[in-house]
């Protein structure tokens, strides 16, 4: 089974295994958090409020993708919330 | 690479940056990823146009889909470079690693 374009024989010879899966089943975990997130949505709701009536900052912290996601929420946030969101990598 | 919003006012300030750049002549290739290529309204010989469907996402979902294209071009070139995008350190050392091993938490 080809995974982005390259057998698994190739993925492992050239070092590539990890990042090609990550790549590759991002439309899956992406839509098994969203469920996740739909299902837990009233908890989250409520920490939410909590934990935002007590921050001042909120830091989002991360690498790679995960980095670029956390720089794209900052305009979100920051419409929504008044205090500062920072990004870190 | 230009990983253009689906916002119109962003579009706008995103469209006159990347006009620039086609005027001083300085891009070895211009790769535009665009939710809807109608949009976009840009002279950039490659364009990713993502979406099959009328619909539009909420433009803070749109980085989701976005990134890929750009993934896609680092681990491929990566590979073009003799590189293992798992280990993109070479010769053992350490400077990049994927999984972040021996870190302690103290408290605070």
């Amino acid at each position: 089974m080809k995974v982005l374009g390259y057998s698994e024989y190739d993925l492992k010879t050239f070092g590539g295994v990890h990042t090609a899966m990550e790549i590759n089943q991002q439309p899956a975990v992406w839509r098994k958090i969203w469920n996740s997130v739909d299902k837990q949505k009233e908890g989250i709701k409520s920490f939410l409020k909590i934990a935002t009536s007590k921050s001042q900052n909120i830091i989002l912290t991360g690498a790679g993708t995960s980095a670029f996601i956390g720089l794209s929420l900052q305009g979100v946030f920051s419409n929504v919330f008044i205090f500062k969101l920072r990004t870190c990598t | 690479m230009y990983l253009f919003s689906n916002c119109e006012h962003a579009l706008s300030y995103e469209r006159d940056l990347v006009n620039t750049m086609l005027k001083e002549g300085i891009m070895l290739l211009g790769v535009g990823v665009v939710e809807t290529l109608e949009t976009l309204d840009l002279s950039l010989s490659n364009t990713i146009d993502m979406s099959l469907r009328e619909e539009r996402l909420d433009e803070e979902f749109l980085p989701v889909c976005s990134i890929i294209p750009a993934q896609l071009l680092g681990f491929h070139k990566s590979i073009s470079l003799g590189l293992s995008p798992d280990n993109p350190s070479r010769d053992g050392a350490i400077a990049i690693a994927r999984v972040v091993e021996g870190v302690r938490i103290y408290p605070l």
